[in-house]
């Protein structure tokens, strides 16, 4: 199966500090692959090297077979664990924003979604409550028709009734060819969702399986498996 | 890329350049009027009251330092301007605006392009503005008993029908103002990529902090394009035969001058070439968004 994004003896290390150590990694297309572990195992680094917002210290990256850079960026959907959007945006501007720099921002998923979300179209930034950014975030995101998601902690700061309606768009507008790579400590909310899982620990990839296979091999959820795994 | 890139950075700075632009001009159109009345309180031959010329003193105190503190402020706004500039463009890099900066498909250059050119375009912009407000201030609140001062007006004709006519015999004056043009902008564009240089070095090398670290690499650097500078010049002014060289006419000495001002053309356009490939180089090979 060809593979949207591979890693190649991937490391990354912050002085003295080794957050992701000789990642060699190779994604599906068309999956949605949870990337788990505990806090400072090295996920977000990881999102944010694929994304380009951090230089690997060594090791390649590659997304459709390129290199990190203009081509992969406009073909990644990335949605950061921050609130990123100037305070001084209305929801209009952000909309308009996306819309001039990717071809594949569809305007009207996004009004459909925010409409949904009861986000107001004419309010700044500054003047949404963190949770309405963070939707509003996910809205803009999620209105890409990209090849790869890279979701970090996409419900964190969500309600649980909100936390279903973001998981079900996910599913629901994501394009069989695209992938989702989804970072997040709430698995039991993922796992109905999820294609495939990568377990992370201290910068190294410890497992990666299909949810099929844990539950049919081990007769865990992934959650179970996660606790056990991870255990303090 | 790069016009959309400049829509949305031209966007983002003009909502708070245009009102700054809008307030120099206000302020500067106050200022003519109390000067305006100062001027002409002070050259009133008033015998009233004691009472009535203590008023007269007061108003006149407070119209002074009121046009004084007003002339300070659009002064100062050259600099507010640049620090306005400079903040967007520290915000868009290095804040977490860089998230969405630098997951944009657009090359790194475009990226310092779309900040320089919309920096570039809003310092020129303040400064025809605050030139305006100054000739507005000198022709309409510098005359006593007319509306306008037309010893301004003549010092301006004359400088347009004597002085460049008589400057024009010893040099070719749209040869110099096309110079003074040119050597000012690309002057202008060395200096904004300096301090965009200085930030990006100031975000490598602290992780706190990194306003109070792009200063300080802001100083560092400006001691090092000094040295260069004056390194530079020496040699060009040696090259051109100062040493031995006796300026014996105007003619002489206004080709001395506009060969010399070119060479600073060329240092500007050097600096500010090397500034934009250090800075590039860093964003594209360095970048570690916090």
């Amino acid at each position: 199966m060809q593979s949207i994004l591979e890693t190649r003896a991937l490391t990354k290390r912050y002085g003295p500090t080794l957050a992701l150590n000789n990642v060699d990694l190779s994604l599906p297309k068309g999956k949605i692959i949870g990337l788990l572990g505990p806090n400072g195992s090295g996920k977000t680094t990881l999102l944010k090297i694929v994304a380009g917002l951090l230089t690997p210290t060594n090791g390649t990256v590659l997304v459709e077979n390129r290199p990190v850079g203009e081509d992969t960026k406009s073909v990644i959907s990335y949605l950061p664990e921050r609130t990123y959007l100037p305070d001084w945006m209305t929801v209009e501007d952000c909309l308009d924003y996306f819309a001039d720099f990717y071809a594949d921002f569809d305007m009207q998923r996004a009004r459909e979604m925010l409409s949904r979300l009861n986000v107001p179209a004419n309010k700044r930034m500054k003047q949404l409550s963190k949770g309405t950014r963070e939707k509003m975030q996910l809205v803009l995101v999620m209105s890409r028709r990209a090849k790869l998601y890279l979701l970090d902690e996409p419900i964190g700061g969500v309600d649980p009734a909100t936390r279903d309606y973001i998981l079900d768009t996910i599913i629901g507008n994501y394009d069989n060819e695209a992938t989702i790579l989804i970072s997040t400590h709430l698995i039991a909310d993922v796992e109905k969702v999820l294609d495939e899982f990568l377990f992370l620990k201290e910068g190294v990839i410890t497992m990666h399986d299909t949810t099929d296979n844990v539950r049919e091999t081990q007769g865990k959820s992934l959650d179970e498996l996660f606790r056990e795994v991870f255990r303090c | 890329m790069l016009g959309k890139l400049m829509k949305h950075d031209f966007r983002a700075l003009s909502r708070t350049l245009f009102p700054l632009q809008i307030g120099i001009l206000g302020g500067g159109l106050v200022a003519t009027l109390l000067t305006a009345l100062t001027i002409r309180l002070g050259d009133a031959s008033w015998a009233g009251t004691n009472g009535s010329t203590m008023l007269k003193g007061l108003i006149m105190a407070i119209s002074a330092t009121m046009s004084v503190l007003i002339g300070v402020a659009i002064m100062a706004s050259l600099f507010v301007t640049l620090i306005l500039i400079c903040y967007h463009f520290y915000r868009s890099f290095l804040s977490d605006e860089g998230y969405l900066t630098f997951t944009l498909p657009v090359s790194t250059s475009n990226l310092l392009w779309s900040k320089l050119l919309t920096g570039m375009f809003w310092t020129l912009i303040n400064c025809v503005v605050v030139a305006v407000t100054l000739l507005i201030f000198s022709v309409f609140g510098t005359t006593t008993n007319t509306l306008i001062n037309m010893e301004v007006l003549n010092a301006f004709k004359m400088f347009f029908t004597v002085l460049l006519p008589e400057a024009a015999e010893y040099v070719s004056i749209p040869l110099v103002i096309v110079e003074i043009v040119v050597v000012a902008i690309i002057g202008l564009a060395a200096q904004i990529l300096q301090i965009y240089f200085a930030i990006i070095v100031g975000g490598q090398v602290a992780k706190k902090h990194r306003i109070l670290a792009a200063i300080g690499m802001y100083l560092l650097i400006n001691m090092g394009v000094g040295i260069i500078s004056s390194v530079f010049m020496s040699l060009v002014t040696f090259g051109e035969g100062v040493s031995n060289l006796v300026l014996n006419s105007a003619q002489e000495i206004g080709a001395f001058m506009t060969t010399i001002f070119g060479w600073y053309g060329v240092l500007y356009a050097g600096l500010g070439v090397l500034f934009f490939l250090v800075s590039r180089s860093i964003l594209k090979k360095n970048l570690n968004l916090q």
